[in-house]
């Protein structure tokens, strides 16, 4: 049986080891205000520096961001990788040839969504 | 063909473990000197300004367990940081790293990354008192490099950090004499194309793509879960970066070479198969009769015990019975008064004499069937037969040769069955989904009668078989064929092909599957379409161009004497860069997108994944003279750097705003002039005073 001595010893060698190396009384800016403030995320981070005005030469991460092809998109199956000139009007899947159909129509539902999710073209909307 | 020419191409994987960092010494020698750390989203290289190879290379991330809900003590909760993570896969979901895409933007998970490089380079001081060179990505947020300043000076004081950028230090470790190039840096979240002139960087050419080696790697590993189902979770993340890492490479014509993969022998000739570790069943060693005779001692065993078991029974019981029939006698000395009567009905147990007697006819009667059981089980013990065998696969196997016809005809009408009861199905499926069929509008019928509105007279649910009307209407038809149909499928084929293959013919597979075999991944079109994805993200769901249409994009931003200068000097850099055949398809594609008969070349980094760490090493004097130093950061905070050719120019914006403010709080101004009143604070809020940024020199603004 454990006693609460023991579970104290226990806790006391556990201890998050600290570094000689660290000021020990630093605190991160984001939770110098409130416990609760915790770590922006990247969005976060683009929007806010979307809502500055900035001088007109400056560049900025989101500014850089790569535009879409020229070229339309070619279509490859998801069922082998080769190019596939057909879809299935059910599962919305692309198949390559007769043989690779009937492969599409038995497939079992999670492959199908797993297969639409990994083009993302898995949302009910168009 | 003959078989000398056929080589079977099956790999093992090699599921590396990570080796723990050593504690390096840490010595006067070291006073001063320069840490150098490429800090990416893959992996932090950390080494000293006078190493020559960087000491420490981890996987930047860390792995923290919540302890039990057991124990009360919340602070108690195990790290494993980097190259202490043995197995990574055990805690995938609990790794957190700094970085969010290619921007660090989590400074406790950095914090920590910190400690871990600082502690195992033995560094013993109350401040590290180096100055640093820390890589960034191009074009970093403000806020994200004030809170790592913060984080660098507050917490570790040092005395001064530089900040870089990748793919500037390898590209300038490799073009010494070249200034003039169109830079290609695949990392591991993202793809840039940085055209660099006289030297620098243009910020507002380059181009970003959200497509890097980590992409690649998801994209491999759930491609194939979802091909091989029944090796889910055998192909995990890593084995699928193993994979990338050693069998892929990049097409130089994808569309041809894709169509290759259509025939049959090309794809024999070329396919890669990559053998998963799995465990050989126990095979056993025991014969049919053995196994039989096994069975009949158990058996025998079994009866032994019940038979035991009975006769204590009928021990306690017979003793049971004459004790009450004693005490029936004793009563009947007494009268109902005395206190003895009430003493013995007592001790039997029954409030009155006539249950008394009731106990005693019952147990009677009990005796008597246990004497019969024990009579039936010794006379059935002596016409034991052999138990039934309760694996399926016995009940095919032929008893005598004459029944073999017939046998044969019984299996062959099995599997007819279980592929009529298949197609079934399908068709059933297949009419729910179109509209106008008979399923189908049954199907609406039964889905509108159970959505009807009326609350009297409702018992649907009273009954369980109310419920399986919800199996009527799925559209899957009552799910996919199951697996018991599947395996009872096999062995009636397996049996069909021992005694009639013809029966079979060429419906199913006639190669016999080894157990090896069933445990190995087919990679075909797979080993071309992965490094493709950097050529067409769409494939991926990713809608931004390549890198052949991002070229083709930041090239047509320059007029034509620049596209020259660039074109010449076309540097690949990063990890992935290293997949075979990248540069031979880059340079197919520059010769399809440029003027007839014009000039280009494209080069690859020495080292990709180490030349930004070198390219530091070689210039750590530089770019030391150019780091942000404390004085400056108290000043001005920490996110205004010096200009110098391989970092990151600043601006500041026009409007002084609290980094403390809610995101999107902060009311975006119409006016362009800058607000005149500043308020620099040590808290690093950006300030509006009168230092210019630091123009670059020579700086040929393109058209």
């Amino acid at each position: 049986m454990v006693t609460t001595e023991e579970v104290i010893e226990e806790k006391e060698e556990k201890k998050v080891p600290v570094h000689v190396f660290k000021n020990p009384e630093f605190q991160h800016t984001a939770f110098r205000s409130s416990k609760k403030r915790g770590w922006r995320n990247l969005k976060q981070i683009i929007s806010l520096e979307r809502t500055y005005t900035w001088p007109d030469d400056s560049v900025h991460y989101s500014s850089i961001d790569a535009p879409p092809a020229f070229t339309p998109a070619k279509k490859y199956s998801d069922v082998s990788g080769l190019p596939a000139n057909y879809t299935d009007p059910l599962t919305k899947l692309r198949f390559a040839d007769a043989s690779e159909f009937y492969r599409v129509r038995d497939l079992p539902m999670d492959i199908v969504n797993g297969l639409l999710e990994l083009r993302k073209a898995n949302s009910i909307v168009g | 063909m003959a078989t000398s020419e056929e080589t079977v191409r099956i790999f093992e994987l090699k599921d590396a473990r990570s080796v723990q960092d050593p504690v390096h010494p840490y010595d006067a020698s070291h006073k001063e000197v320069p840490l150098i750390i490429d800090n990416g989203s893959y992996h932090c290289r950390v080494g000293w300004a006078t190493d020559q190879e960087p000491r420490i290379v981890f996987r930047n991330c860390y792995a923290k367990h919540r302890k039990d809900r057991g124990k009360k003590i919340a602070t108690e909760t195990e790290v494993l940081v980097a190259n202490e993570i043995g197995n990574i896969e055990a805690v995938r979901f609990q790794l957190k790293s700094p970085h969010d895409e290619n921007i660090v933007t989590h400074f406790e998970a950095q914090e920590t990354m910190f400690d871990y490089t600082f502690s195992h380079l033995g560094i013993n001081t109350s401040r590290v008192d180096h100055p640093i060179i820390l890589t960034e990505a191009f074009c970093n947020p403000n806020y994200s490099r004030q809170l790592m300043s913060e984080l660098l000076f507050e917490c570790y004081g040092i005395p001064s950090v530089s900040y870089c950028i990748d793919g500037l230090l390898s590209y300038h470790r490799n073009n010494r004499n070249n200034p003039d190039g169109l830079l290609i840096n695949i990392g591991n979240y993202t793809t840039h194309v940085i055209p660099i002139l006289d030297g620098y960087a243009d910020p507002s050419s380059s181009r970003r793509i959200r497509m890097g080696g980590l992409h690649l790697s998801k994209f491999l590993w759930r491609w194939l879960q979802l091909r091989f189902p029944q090796h889910l979770n055998a192909v995990t993340l890593s084995r699928a970066e193993e994979i990338l890492h050693n069998h892929m490479h990049v097409a130089e014509d994808y569309m041809s070479e894709i169509s290759k993969w259509s025939n049959v022998n090309y794809y024999e000739k070329y396919v890669r198969r990559i053998q998963l570790p799995f465990v050989a069943a126990p095979v056993s060693t025991v014969s049919v009769e053995q196994q039989r005779e096994r069975r009949k001692e158990a058996a025998r065993r079994l009866v032994e015990m019940n038979a035991k078991k009975r006769e204590e029974k009928l021990m306690e019981d017979e003793a049971e019975l004459t004790r009450l029939i004693e005490l029936v006698e004793a009563m009947e000395e007494f009268t109902p008064d005395e206190p003895e009567y009430q003493h013995a009905l007592e001790e039997a147990e029954v409030t009155s004499p006539d249950d008394l007697t009731k106990k005693i006819t019952l147990l009677h009667q009990k005796i008597e069937k246990t004497r019969q059981k024990m009579l039936q089980a010794t006379s059935a013990a002596t016409e034991e037969e052999e138990p039934k065998p309760k694996r399926v696969c016995e009940d095919i196997s032929p008893k005598k040769k004459a029944d073999l016809e017939q046998w044969v005809e019984e299996v062959k009408q099995q599997w007819r069955d279980i592929q009529s009861r298949r197609a079934a199905r399908r068709h059933k499926r297949q009419e729910m989904a179109k509209r106008r069929t008979a399923a189908s509008q049954e199907r609406m019928r039964i889905i509108s009668q159970l959505a009807r509105r009326e609350k009297k007279d409702d018992n649907f649910g009273m009954r369980d078989e109310d419920w399986d009307v919800y199996k009527a209407i799925n559209k899957e038809g009552g799910g996919s064929d199951s697996e018991e149909e599947n395996e009872k499928l096999q062995e009636l084929e397996s049996a069909l092909r021992q005694h009639s293959p013809e029966f079979l013919g060429d419906t199913t597979a006639t190669k016999p599957t080894s157990l090896a075999e069933n445990y190995q991944i087919q990679l075909s079109t797979e080993q071309i379409r992965i490094g493709e994805l950097l050529f067409q993200p769409y494939m991926y769901g990713l809608e931004q161009g390549g890198i052949t249409a991002t070229i083709q994009y930041v090239l047509g931003l320059f007029d034509s004497d620049i596209q020259n200068r660039l074109v010449n000097n076309v540097f690949l850099t990063g990890g992935p860069s290293s997949l075979p055949g990248l540069k031979p398809r880059i340079e197919r594609e520059l010769l399809a997108m440029r003027p007839f008969q014009s000039h280009f070349n494209v080069c690859q980094a020495q080292n990709p994944v180490l030349d930004a760490w070198y390219g530091a090493l070689d210039t750590s004097e530089e770019l030391v003279a150019m780091g942000l130093t404390r004085a400056d950061y108290l000043e001005h905070g920490g996110d205004r750097i010096k200009y110098h050719k391989d970092g990151n120019m600043f601006w500041a914006p026009l409007m002084p705003v609290a980094p403390e403010s809610a995101p999107g709080s902060a009311v975006p101004s119409k006016e362009t002039t800058p607000a005149p009143e500043a308020k620099p604070t040590p808290e690093g809020m950006f300030s509006t005073d009168n230092i210019t940024t630091v123009e670059p020199t020579g700086d040929s603004s393109s058209s």
